[in-house]
């Protein structure tokens, strides 16, 4: 049994850290429901999610916006750090996120063209998104794969892809302005106005998504030693890459639907916890929604507080914490290219 | 066996391999030389089913290419490539990767495929590497790693592009050690080399390209009588006595 000896400190950092994720999670969602202008003690708290005590002011608050909001939240954070680590693995790329290569965008620019041109639609939001999403992700690897798929040529297909489709959204936004997703919270991303049919609509492509990419992480390993390794090795390479970007895009979609456009967790997370268990882990999926669900909502919890009674909209903290890791993470990688 | 009848193979519409005809067999080393750009690799992918021919057909045990999954071939046929993505990951699970096509839907490994790991691990001499991530391994080290990757494949078939280039003369005779060994075990060994020396030595046959045809399709000795080699490459090949055996040097 030298395999599993030699192995098992491993395991077990592993579930510690998933354990205390876990436990992160719970306290934040507690905190997230009872912070705010009316704090609720853990008491009143337990009483309500129980259902009972519904004619206070508390239950409403708690019912009709904290908890809408803190679930947008968890789900948000944990759909778009697997849509950011199932990009990096599919398209051999540290740098690829939703936000980064035309994803976000795509679907942004399909749910606001759902809502000018089709109010009666706004219920399939979500899937004018996920066709949007699926279609520049698809657009951006073409491309790369067209001009000889390095890994800049990515990146820089995925920007120019962006910034495409976000001057179409512009453009809309500017002429149609009453549009009912052009909002500033849109741009940015916010969970504050979701409202709780919008998290229950949504939800379920969310959970879905998360639980089939959890099928499809061995095979993404496979995949990440190169098209030619991974053929040889037996794996269908083009059905697993197609499917794996259909789930990103589905994820990131089902959030753009949600709240907006926000940007950073994709990147940021699925690097961190890289870096914490490696490339290869069993656990390296789960871990990646858990703190996805962690950050984001830590972040809106920070969006709420900080210069309450105003809030910020959680985009601008996700960036202002993102934006200086990317470029972190460039540095980086220029400093180990270098040296290779 | 593993045939290849009639096959074209390129790269958008032009061809670099032209109406080709082999034939691999079990217990045998057949090696591929050929100068630069003659199209050595693209055969030995097409053989292996990674690129599909634009004519003709490869037969793997009597049956198509095309009969098989992907999954059926790769439990026959493994292939050790010549470029890698600098993947992160630890030279134990990059070996372990070797038993994917033989796993189950729910990708679990059973006593079997860690033994199969192990003895591969074993065998290339990684154990002590094999918690050491594949960036932190030289050149040589994660060659014999992804050696022992197709090894663990455990798979009759083994095709090798340029297995021994760029690594020193220790690593080199190993490699070419371990090719016998495998050979004497019955598995069907497909190389493309570029040390002619090496070729000469281990082959069973050897097939010399010539601007993506067969130029000759030969024994080691055959191949030396024909000085088809002097003609392809404007070399001169001389032949001397070595303590096992005749090596061959060229000027």
């Amino acid at each position: 049994m030298p395999i599993l000896q030699s192995s098992s400190p491993d395991k077990k950092k592993e579930a510690m850290l998933l354990g205390l994720l876990i436990l992160c999670l719970c306290s934040l969602f507690a905190l997230s429901l009872s912070i705010g202008s009316t704090r609720i003690g853990l008491k009143g708290l337990l009483l309500i999610l129980q259902g009972k005590d519904r004619l206070s002011a508390a239950y409403r608050i708690v019912r009709h916006i904290r908890l809408p909001r803190t679930l947008a939240a968890l789900f948000c954070g944990m759909a778009l750090a697997l849509s950011g680590h199932l990009l990096q693995k599919v398209l051999h790329n540290p740098l690829a996120g939703p936000s980064i290569i035309g994803v976000n965008s795509g679907a942004g620019l399909f749910a606001l063209l759902a809502s000018a041109f089709f109010p009666h639609l706004i219920p399939l939001g979500t899937l004018f998104a996920f066709v949007g999403a699926l279609g520049s992700s698809i657009l951006v690897y073409a491309l790369a794969r067209r001009s000889g798929s390095t890994r800049l040529t990515i990146i820089l297909a995925g920007v120019a892809v962006s910034s495409l489709l976000g001057s179409f959204t512009d453009t809309l936004l500017t002429l149609r302005p009453d549009t009912q997703m052009g909002r500033l919270d849109f741009l940015i991303g916010s969970f504050a106005h979701v409202p709780f049919s919008q998290v229950s609509q949504t939800s379920p492509y969310i959970i879905g998504g998360v639980l089939l990419s959890f099928l499809l992480g061995k095979d993404l390993n496979i995949l990440a030693l190169g098209d030619e390794v991974a053929l040889s090795l037996g794996l269908e390479v083009g059905r697993t890459r197609f499917l794996a970007l259909m789930l990103a895009s589905l994820l990131s979609a089902s959030v753009v639907s949600m709240c907006g456009l926000i940007g950073f967790v994709g990147l940021v997370v699925p690097h961190m916890m890289r870096s914490l268990v490696g490339e290869e882990s069993a656990l390296s999926l789960p871990l990646t929604a858990l703190a996805g669900a962690i950050i984001t909502l830590g972040c809106d919890l920070v969006a709420r507080t900080v210069f309450s009674p105003y809030e910020l909209p959680v985009g601008i903290v996700l960036s202002f914490l993102g934006s200086p890791f990317f470029l972190f993470l460039l540095f980086k990688r220029k400093r180990s290219d270098c040296h290779a | 066996m593993l045939e290849l009848k009639n096959i074209s193979v390129g790269y958008r519409g032009r061809e670099v391999v032209c109406d080709v005809s082999l034939t691999f067999r079990p217990g045998e080393i057949t090696t591929i030389i050929g100068k630069n750009g003659t199209g050595k690799s693209t055969l030995l992918k097409s053989a292996c089913s990674l690129l599909s021919p634009l004519s003709g057909s490869v037969v793997l045990d009597g049956k198509g290419q095309q009969e098989y999954t992907r999954r059926q071939w790769a439990k026959k046929v493994a292939f050790l490539s010549q470029d890698h993505l600098d993947s992160n990951c630890t030279v134990h699970s990059l070996v372990s990767h070797g038993r994917y096509p033989h796993l189950g839907f729910s990708k679990k490994r059973d006593e079997q495929d860690h033994l199969l790991v192990e003895r591969a691990l074993e065998t290339m001499g990684l154990n002590a590497l094999r918690h050491k991530s594949l960036l932190r391994i030289s050149g040589g080290e994660r060659q014999k790693a992804y050696l022992a990757m197709a090894l663990a494949q455990d798979t009759p078939y083994i095709a090798l592009d340029e297995p021994a280039t760029y690594l020193d003369l220790a690593v080199q005779r190993e490699i070419l050690h371990l090719l016998k060994t495998l050979k004497h075990q019955g598995k069907c060994i497909i190389a493309v080399m570029h040390d002619l020396g090496s070729a000469l030595e281990v082959s069973d046959h050897i097939c010399l390209l010539d601007g993506g045809k067969v130029a000759t399709y030969a024994t080691p000795a055959e191949l030396l009588r024909s000085e088809a080699i002097e003609r392809v490459f404007n070399v001169e090949c001389t032949e001397v006595s070595g303590r096992r055996g005749p090596r061959y040097l060229f000027s």
